[in-house]
This record gives C-alpha cells, structure tokens and sequence, in this order.
C-alpha cells in the first residue's frame, strides 16, 4: 500500500506576510462575503482564528476593537454563556473563544464573569465531564474548553477540578493519546484538548510522554505535514494539534521542524494570502491561525510568540499572569 | 474548510460563480429567517419542524437549528413515523457530511429522549453498514461503542467485528483500537490474548510492511509488559533510608516495613524516612488489596531492575517474531517498522548480545528514517544508560562518557553518586534541571558537553567540583552556580572566554582550574 501524503512543488514558496495579513482584514468584508455569511453559525470562533492570526503577524495590532466587543455584547445570553452569532444559541465553543477574543483586547473584565463562571461550571457532569450546552453532549472538547475559559478568568477554583482530571484520564488509549469520551479512539485534535487541559491544570504527570510523544512524531509523513490519525492525509491544523502537543510534551524536536515548515509554507495561498488545509485548497482563517500559531512556536520570521497551551499570544498570557504547564525536553 | 481544492476561474465563469453563490445566499438568509421567526412565536408544531429541514439538509453543522428541533420533539410527543423521520434526516445529514458531530448526536438524542422504544440492534447494523462505506470514521466507531453497550452487544461479537474489519484492510487503526479497548474491558486473559494478538498483528503487518497501524499496535503488546519489580535501590544513608523506585509508585500503594508510616518523598520515585538502628530488614510495596508487587532487603541494588518476566510460552511465540522479522528485512532492508520491531523485541528479550545489535539497529533507524532522527537519539540515550545500570553494581561512580547522549533517562537513579562524568556528551539542547537528583554528587564533570549556558542548573548542595572545560557558556549564566553552597573548585579552560572576576563572584575561595 502506497503512504496517503501529498506531493510538494520542489520550489519553496516564499512566505507571504503582507498578503496574510491582507487576507485576515478582508475576511468577512465584501471579499469573503459569500463564506462568512455561510459560516455564520461559528462566527464567534472564526473571529478568534482570525483575530489572534493577525495579532501575531500585525504586531498585537486588532482594528475595530470597539465594534468587536460590541459583536461580543451582542452574543451575550441571559445563561451567561455565548452564541457564535446573535439568534443562536449559546455554546461552551463560543463561550470559550468570546473569552479568549476578550483577552486579546485586554478587557475581559468587563465581561459578566461571576455569570459566565456559572454557565462553565453547571456543564460540568458528576463523572467530572463537561457538556457542550445543556443538551447534554460530552466530549474532552468541553473540558478544554472549560478549563481554559476559568482560567483565564482566574476561576478554576470553580469547578471540581480534581473530578474533572479523572475523566479526562479515562479517555487515555493504548498509544497514550486520548479520544473524545472514554473508548474513543486517539485523534490529534483531542490529544491537544486533553494534553492541553492537564497542562493547564499542572497535571501532566499523567501523561505517558514517551509513548504519546512517539506516537505524535509518527504523524510527520514525508511531505513533511502532520496528520492526526495513523495513514491519514495531512493537514495545516494537525501542525498545531500535534505539534503544540509535542512542544507542551518536551519532545517538539522528534519531528523535523524545517520539514514541517516547508509544508505550512506550501500551503499559503500565494495569491490573495491565508493558509489552506494542504498545498492547492481554498485558504480559509481557522487553517490561516493554525498555520501561523505553528510556524510561531517554531519562531519564524516576525510572528510574536504564541503559547502551546491556550493558542493565544504569550504576551497576553503572562499579562493574565498564567503559567501553564510544559514539560522539559528527556 | 477542508478538501476544497482552489480552482483558476476566468473572469466570465467567476461571474456566474458569484451569482450563483449569491442567489443560494439569499436563500439560506431567508430560509434561516424563517426558521428562527417560528421559534420566536414559540411554534412547536409539524411546520415548525418542517422549517429547518431544508437547511440542516445542506448544512448539518447548525447547532441551534437542532436545539430547536430538541425542543419541538420534547413539546410534541412525537409518533413513531415522526421518529423514524426524525432519525431518517439525520442520516441524510450524515450522508452530507459524515463528520457532523451535531447530526451523530442528535441521532443518539433522538433514540435516548424521545423515542420510547429505540431499537438498537438497528442502530448496530447502521453502524456495520456505515463502517463499511468509510473504515476510518471515528464518529461512527464512537457511536458504535455507545450502541453495542445499550443493545449489550457480547464483546465477542465486537472482536469478531473487529476482526472482520481488519481481514478486509490490514490498515484499521480505528479496528485495532477498538480490540484494545474490548480487551480491557473483557478482563480477558492477558497471557492468552497477548500470544494470539500477537500472531494475528504479525500477519497484518507482514502484509503490508509500510502500514503503520499493525506496528503501532505490536508495540502496544510488547510494551505492555512492565518490569515486575519496582525499587532499584534501597540503601541507608547518614542515618535516613531510601528507597529508589523505577517509576511513579501508585497512589493507592503503601510502602512497609520499619514502621509504616512517616514515609517522606522527593518526587514518587524517590522515598525516604529517618531510621535509628536497622539490620536485615525486608522493605516491602503493597498494592491497594495488600499483594505483595515487590520487596527488597536493605543496602540492595538491583542491576536487572529493567528485565522483564516473561512466560516461556509468550517468550517462545516473541522468538519466532525476532526470527521472522529477521527474514522480513533480509528482503525489505528497509523496512522503517520491521527494524523497530526487531529493536524493540531485542530490548524486551534481550538475548545474547542483544544491547549491541540494538544500538546498531537505532543507527540505521536514524538513516532511514530521518524525520524521526532525534527521536532515535533519544531512544538511544535512554538504552545506553540502561545498560550501565544494568552493568554496575554501584553507581558511586558513574561514567557516562562519550556515549553521545542526547536524553537523561532515569537520573533519579544517580542520586547515591559522588564522581558522576557526563564529558563528551552532547547537552547543548538539554534542561539541566536533569541534574536536581543528583544531591550527594561530589564532582561533577560535564567537560566537552558543547554547553552554551547553565540556565535551570539545580542547586546541587554537596558538590565541590565541576569540569566545564572545553565548552562556551556564556558570561550571564554562570551565577547559576551560586546556589552550589559548597562548590569549591570550577574547571574552566583557553576556549572558555569567561573572566576570572565572575568565577570570583560565585565561589568564595577560588581555585580556577585553567589547565
């Protein structure tokens, strides 16, 4: 059986600050109207992917900060939770990424936070998961994305933490990689969710590092690129997922990060800037931020440096004054 | 937006593509309007139900259009033809995009809150037959995991589902995860089930040499097996007695013998307690039904800490693997996973000579497979230091050097060492926060490390003497060493630029070794 990759063009694509950043401010005006519009019931997430991709390589500059935050007001629910746009309905997704955008214009104080803390926390389940909304779907996501949304509210105290570890332990795999609920196989983007909300919660020392590390770095094909599953194709996201993992493991360094560069770069849309999924597809913001996020912790070029755990700039997470966990190299 | 490959339009065919876009627009503004003024009037009803179909259809991933149709299902107490519509949807849904978390749940909402007699066993075969379409689909083989348990699907079965799977395509991870998972939850015998899950992954991956899901899977068995002992070293110490463990000691273990408690810990691999006059006495771990797991006589090293005990029977299945892996790459050289297998096998049964075949074989690894170079090196570091424990029957003088490590396995072994030499290594990308086990070494050479600073350099309270020759750390970093309260000698040499004044800033009496 042939390897599932993609094949690289042998010349290198120059890297295309200017047209990214381009890309990212046009995004929602008339020049992706038609994809905004139809994505609309994501839009508080896709803002954040947008947003934090262009603080990187905007130098922590946002325009329209205000009507941003009015955008934020206006996905407010009575709940304390929030909609990806207004007429939805709210959701920990959202929840989340309205804190984080918040972080990033430094005015996360001025949210409701004793009701937001109220939302997170009532998600929580008695086996120590959370649910995405009060319909009642678990899934590690969830406990991501709640520990992240209290703790860069500084109210992780607020939730049982300890309750919530466990169940995050019981979706551990035979590989060291975790699955979406217990039994559920390994997956790169659950992987970071997991890894990511241990480290925040300074309990990596349940992570087997060897074993997962291993089996992360076996994710790297030969073009370089990351997939997130074993004999799958790969994709700029994975080369956030696994590889922010691997940094947050110690163990960034048993892949080849020049090769991984040179698929993230390959993988620009040379023309009207932004990032797609592989070399040749539409580019978007959520493979744009992930792009960027990578070739951040791998300090390329003029991109501030991004922090493994919260995929926020690290500026805005020592000015929140957390430390999350990361493990040394072996 | 993933798989959407970027095509070149002329500008004609962009126009129609933009009008096109923009009549569906519309359409999808209108019809989300319309769906979202039913709710506003509060309607519960069939046409209220009927609004969001069209859209969920094109787009399963609207969360809210499906909250609202939660709520209408909850309101109406629907029929059973209701129902089977309702779960006839989302496998439309599903078809547009298999991938749509929302739509899998809102199936198995469906069957779990509204549907007074949901049929699971049918949920099973849709599962199978789904499967089937696209292997791989996690979505489902979650799914499938909550349905066998609601219908209480035999494991048997499953396995033999499993198995089905992985006789069509070797290459199923998805299948050979889910084996894992039905072992474990069969309690099955680990002896039995190891041997014949061993024979079955030798096929698949004899099959197909390239596919990495066997192998992973492979490596999963043989790992499996964990040193049966657990303390390294138990030895008394100016009047305290340690216990040097080689991994984490569990939560709900006890450590006994001397009096129970009192036991104080470094980190849980390291425990300690101050004892007055001990001759003979046995020290034992016990697990949380109080078995025995180990047990030692004080001032004991175990060199075999890294053995493994293994049954004839499974030693003899792991035999005629090494064997067949042999011949495997005798015609496929370069087979990346038959190599790591034959390496990880050698490790596990270490036959005669096998620590030099083994290095041998993480050198070609390193070749073939570049991407993972510093992996290997790693791999490499941890079984070279391995060895040397297995080799000495003291570690207070360690000598690691020249063995080109790159990775500090098992330092917390080390913490009895006086003379420890690290030279000719390389640490230039290395946390020497490594080193905080290392509290009773006395010297301590690092010479020729190609060190460039000692940030994170522990405070190592008896050391007197470093080497740091031949190494190019710079000026900022040496006021690491202060925390060294009795350090009293540094050897520093010509290639190292640092001036005498700094050396004279960290150490009280100096004695600068410039040779």
């Amino acid at each position: 059986m042939l390897q599932k990759d993609v094949k690289l063009d042998k010349t290198c694509k120059t890297w295309q600050l200017e047209k990214h950043i381009d890309f990212l401010q046009s995004f929602g005006k008339e020049r992706h109207q038609y994809e905004s519009s139809m994505m609309e019931f994501l839009r508080m997430s896709g803002m954040y992917w947008g947003l934090t991709a262009l603080y990187l390589i905007n130098d922590g500059n946002i325009p329209k900060e205000d009507e941003i935050f009015e955008f934020i007001k206006s996905c407010e629910h009575s709940c304390g939770g929030y909609s990806p746009a207004p007429g939805h309905d709210p959701h920990l997704l959202y929840t989340l990424s309205a804190v984080q955008i918040s972080c990033l214009l430094n005015r996360e104080l001025e949210l409701p936070i004793e009701k937001i803390v109220s939302y997170v926390s009532k998600l929580q389940k008695d086996d120590g998961s959370f649910t995405g909304d009060k319909w009642g779907e678990v899934d590690t996501r969830y406990s991501f994305c709640a520990l992240a949304c209290l703790s860069l509210l500084s109210k992780l105290n607020e939730i049982d933490l300890a309750k919530a570890i466990d169940f995050i332990k019981s979706c551990q795999n035979f590989d060291g990689g975790f699955g979406s609920r217990p039994g559920a196989e390994s997956h790169g983007g659950l992987i970071y969710c997991c890894v990511g909300a241990l480290s925040i919660a300074g309990r990596l020392d349940l992570v087997d590092a060897d074993t997962l590390g291993w089996w992360l770095a076996e994710r790297q094909l030969p073009s370089g690129g990351l997939n997130g599953r074993p004999e799958k194709l790969p994709d700029v996201c994975y080369s956030w997922w696994v590889f922010s993992s691997l940094n947050i493991l110690g163990r960034d360094h048993w892949i080849d990060k020049d090769e991984l560069k040179n698929f993230i770069l390959a993988s620009q849309d040379t023309e009207g800037g932004g990032f797609s999924d592989r070399p040749g597809d539409e580019p978007d913001p959520f493979h744009t931020l992930f792009g960027l996020a990578a070739l951040s912790l791998m300090s390329y070029d003029k991109i501030l440096p991004i922090d493994p755990t919260y995929c926020m700039p690290k500026s805005v997470i020592s000015r929140l004054g957390l430390k999350p966990q990361i493990l040394s190299r072996p | 937006m993933h798989n959407r490959l970027k095509v070149r339009t002329t500008e004609a065919q962009k126009a129609a593509a933009d009008r096109e876009k923009e009549k569906k627009l519309q359409l999808y503004r209108k019809s989300l309007k319309n769906v979202f003024e039913h709710r506003s009037h509060g309607d519960h009803d069939d046409l209220a139900l009927k609004s969001s179909e069209g859209l969920l259809r094109s787009n399963p991933d609207i969360v809210t259009l499906w909250n609202y149709r939660k709520e209408i299902l909850l309101r109406l107490n629907p029929s059973k033809e209701m129902i089977e519509e309702e779960l006839y949807l989302t496998e439309k849904c599903l078809q547009v995009n298999p991938k749509s978390y929302s739509a899998w749940y809102h199936r198995n909402w469906v069957l779990e809150n509204v549907d007074p007699n949901p049929d699971w066993n049918k949920e099973l075969l849709l599962c199978t037959k789904y499967l089937k379409m696209d292997e791989r689909n996690f979505h489902c083989w979650d799914y499938r995991q909550i349905v066998a348990l609601k219908c209480q699907e035999p494991h048997e079965n499953e396995l033999k589902f499993t198995l089905e799977m992985i006789e069509s395509n070797f290459s199923n991870y998805s299948a050979w995860h889910y084996r894992s998972k039905l072992f474990s939850a069969a309690g099955k015998d680990e002896e039995s089930t190891k041997i014949s899950e061993l024979s079955l992954v030798e096929s698949a991956a004899f099959t197909d040499p390239f596919d990495q899901s066997a192998w992973i899977y492979q490596r999963w068995l043989i790992g499996k097996l964990e040193p049966s002992k657990y303390i390294y070293n138990a030895s008394i110490i100016e009047s305290k007695i340690y216990l040097i463990l080689n991994r984490n000691l569990p939560n709900n273990y006890k450590i006994i013998g001397l009096d129970n408690n009192n036991w104080e810990h470094f980190d849980s691999k390291i425990w300690f307690k101050e004892v007055d006059c001990v001759d003979n006495i046995e020290i034992k771990i016990i697990n949380e039904l109080n078995q025995v797991e180990d047990k030692i006589l004080i001032n004991n090293i175990r060199q075999d800490i890294f053995n493994f005990i293994i049954s004839e029977q499974l030693q003899l299945v792991m035999k005629a693997q090494l064997d067949s892996l042999q011949q495997l790459l005798e015609m496929e050289p370069e087979s990346k996973w038959a190599l790591l297998t034959y390496v990880l096998l050698l490790y596990t049964l270490k036959p005669k000579n096998y620590f030099e075949k083994c290095i041998e074989n993480l050198k070609l690894l390193k070749v073939i497979d570049t991407l993972r170079k510093n992996y290997y090196n790693d791999l490499e570091s941890r079984y070279r230091i391995e060895n040397w424990i297995a080799n000495n029957n003291s570690t207070e003088f360690v000598t690691l050097k020249g063995y080109g490590l790159t990775a500090f396995y098992h330092m917390h072994m080390f913490l009895f060492s006086k003379h420890i030499d690290l030279s000719d290594n390389d640490l230039s990308k290395s946390n020497l926060n490594h080193f905080k086990y290392l509290t009773m070494c006395k010297h301590l050479s690092l010479k020729n490390c190609q060190l460039v600073n000692l940030n994170n350099f522990p405070a190592l309270q008896n050391l007197e003497i470093i080497d740091l020759r031949e190494n190019q750390i710079q000026d900022t970093s040496w006021e690491e060493l202060k925390k060294c309260k009795l350090l009293k000698s540094i050897l520093v040499d010509n290639k190292q630029t640092v001036t005498e004044k700094i050396l004279q800033g960290i150490i009280q009496s100096i004695n600068i070794n410039d040779e």
